[in-house]
């Protein structure tokens, strides 16, 4: 267990323009110390207050330091071998951002439907986490391109692809495609707001809702396709 | 997933697909069987519970066990596993083991009953009454002893077990001849008293020992294969690593060098690589990787859904390869691809943050790329859109293809 600085008291931790206290859990140390310098260079706002490298260490430090926001990996050693998604399950009440340098949606859909609120490659820029982090942060969903794609391919890319008896849960609204569909084509928030003339809080919400499907859909298909990409 | 059985591997999507929906394939389904999988497969099949297709075989009666014999002959095995050749390296997360169960000699057995089942009426001391079940003995001997070779299960306990039990059928048969009904029925019963008895005390022992035999061994071989796989890989990114060195103060090279390293490896850890030819989506991942390994750029590629590869779907990765090269010139480096496909279109999206151009004013050496593209696009019976500049800067190019209806 690593606490870093002791936590200085924020104004409040939904504060997203001000301090965020993060901590970060990946088992390779190199990215640890990489991720915490490049947020300290680009926003000097964010503190790194804990760092942990295995499922254990991870739930340990979670529950005994306050944070605002988990950057974590999707694969690590320990526990009971549920890597990071086990360390989602077993932390209930806190944000977590899956952080992976895998993008394999099976990889995504496990850690997600565990609860995570987004999801980014470790290929992101330091500009693209800093916003990623203050999302998550504020309560509402981070999607990289590549999460928006697994979305549009487990639940189909037009409304009517669903079964006539799918409940609300088990398919994406027409405004929900679109912004799956621009976020995918490597459109950030505000170019997807541009595009459908919507306001950037109105992409966040469809963002939340669709975060939201994911985590609870029993959609037959999305169990389906998960057990599909484990077999084929 | 109740009454789903999640072990049949889906066909790939055609190209040009049929009017009505399509049945998943007849196949015999590895797990999920209660002997040789034709229930099972023919339920999935049909799109019915396994246990109507039993009770159906049940009725037949006397027919069952030729009916079930035919099925289990014709009917290939269904085989969900990836080969350790083209499954990912690192390991899944909480995945549990599903157990195998490969082929059953049912055909052998019930050729063993057929045989003993015209035996009832016969017990008269001829040479009919002499051969039939001298073959019966062979036979279940046979099965029992081809355990003897190979790799020890849970199913080579059960093969032993009904080797043994035919085996003891066609003895009985043998030497109860000319007995009374009566006798007979003394016998067997005394028989499979004492057989019983014996493999009830042995059971436990024998079966603890297969299991731990098995996991071993199991265990040992995919070490072996995994280790192989490593061993080469660990070897191409060492080679990457040197090179780097070597070419330490050339930013633009190493760049290069390590985004084809790590998209590779990316690739060899986190993905099963789908067969040759079956994945569109898996011929644009190669096509932009071979864009960013001959430009220098960074294509970042999202797809959603697949399609099979085929005439009407080459016009638009060529297309796409066309944008991407564009995008990688004259885009600034960073590129975004989305790739849409479902079994009656192809889409995809090519967008780069670039200066963009007008597309009224477009210089000389553009022009013939945007007919390539355009032109291309049309005469395929597809539609190709270009968007520059955007709002926000940058260019996007869409490919829009219909894989049905007239070309």
């Amino acid at each position: 267990m690593t606490a870093e600085d002791t936590p200085t008291p924020t104004t409040g931790s939904d504060d997203a323009g001000g301090g965020l206290r993060v901590i970060v859990v990946d088992d390779h140390p190199l990215v640890r110390t990489g991720i915490r310098l490049q947020l300290e260079e680009t926003d000097p706002a964010l503190h790194v207050v804990a760092t942990a490298g295995d499922v254990e260490e991870a739930v340990a430090v979670v529950a005994a330091v306050p944070c605002d926001v988990v950057l974590l990996d999707v694969h690590l050693p320990g526990g009971h071998g549920g890597g990071g998604a086990e360390v989602v399950r077993r932390s209930p009440g806190v944000r977590f951002l899956a952080l992976s340098v895998s993008d394999a949606a099976e990889d995504v859909v496990e850690v997600i439907r565990a609860g995570a609120r987004g999801y980014v490659t470790k290929a992101i820029d330091a500009a693209g986490l800093v916003e990623a982090i203050r999302r998550v942060a504020s309560g509402d969903a981070a999607f990289s391109p590549r999460l928006a794609g697994f979305v549009l391919d487990a639940f189909g890319t037009s409304w009517a692809s669903g079964a006539p008896d799918d409940g609300e849960l088990d398919r994406l609204s027409t405004r929900e495609l679109d912004v799956m569909r621009l976020i995918a084509r490597g459109y950030t928030y505000r170019e997807t707001a541009g595009e459908l003339y919507i306001s950037i809080k109105t992409v966040e919400t469809h963002v939340s809702a669709v975060l939201r499907k994911l985590q609870l859909s029993n959609r037959r298909e999305l169990a389906r396709w998960a057990a599909a990409r484990r077999l084929v | 997933m109740a009454g789903s059985p999640p072990t049949t591997v889906p066909s790939p999507v055609a190209a040009i697909p049929s009017p009505v929906p399509v049945r998943p394939p007849l196949v015999r389904p590895a797990g999920d069987r209660v002997v040789a999988g034709v229930a099972a497969g023919l339920g999935q099949h049909l799109g019915v519970s396994p246990w109507w297709v039993r009770l159906v075989l049940l009725l037949l009666g006397p027919l069952a066990p030729g009916v079930y014999l035919f099925f289990v002959l014709a009917v290939p095995v269904s085989s969900p596993d990836v080969p350790v050749g083209r499954a990912r390296l690192a390991p899944r997360i909480g995945h549990g083991q599903t157990s195998r169960w490969s082929r059953v000699e049912v055909p052998l057995l019930l050729l063993a009953l057929a045989l003993v089942f015209p035996l009832t009426g016969t017990l008269a001391p001829d040479t009919a009454g002499v051969v039939a079940p001298l073959v019966v003995v062979l036979i279940g001997a046979a099965m029992a002893w081809t355990q003897a070779s190979e790799r020890l299960a849970r199913r080579s306990l059960v093969r032993i077990g009904l080797g043994g039990l035919v085996v003891a059928i066609g003895l009985l048969a043998l030497t109860m001849r000319g007995w009374s009904t009566a006798d007979v029925l003394w016998g067997v019963v005394v028989a499979g008293v004492v057989l019983g008895g014996v493999a009830l005390t042995l059971t436990p022992v024998v079966l603890r020992i297969l299991r731990d035999l098995t996991a071993q061994r199991d265990a040992t071989s995919r070490q072996a294969e995994r280790a192989d796989i490593a061993a080469h890989l660990h070897d191409s990114v060492l080679q990457t690593l040197a090179l780097i060195r070597a070419r330490a103060d050339e930013p633009d090279v190493v760049a290069r060098l390590a985004r084809s390293q790590e998209r590779d490896l990316r690739t060899w850890l986190y993905e099963d690589r789908p067969r040759e030819g079956t994945s569109v989506a898996a011929v644009i991942r190669q096509l932009a990787g071979e864009v960013e390994d001959t430009y220098g750029a960074v294509i970042d590629v999202v797809t959603a859904g697949d399609t099979t590869p085929g005439p009407r779907t080459e016009p638009v990765c060529a297309a796409a390869r066309e944008a991407l090269v564009n995008a990688a010139v004259h885009g600034g480096g960073h590129v975004s691809l989305y790739l849409e496909a479902d079994e009656n279109t192809l889409q995809a999206w090519v967008r780069d943050r670039g200066p963009g151009f007008d597309p009224d004013t477009i210089p000389e050496d553009r022009r013939g790329v945007r007919d390539s593209i355009l032109g291309r696009m049309d005469r395929a019976g597809g539609q190709a859109t270009i968007r520059s500049p955007l709002p926000t800067g940058g260019t996007e190019v869409h490919l829009t293809q219909p894989l049905t209806g007239a070309s």
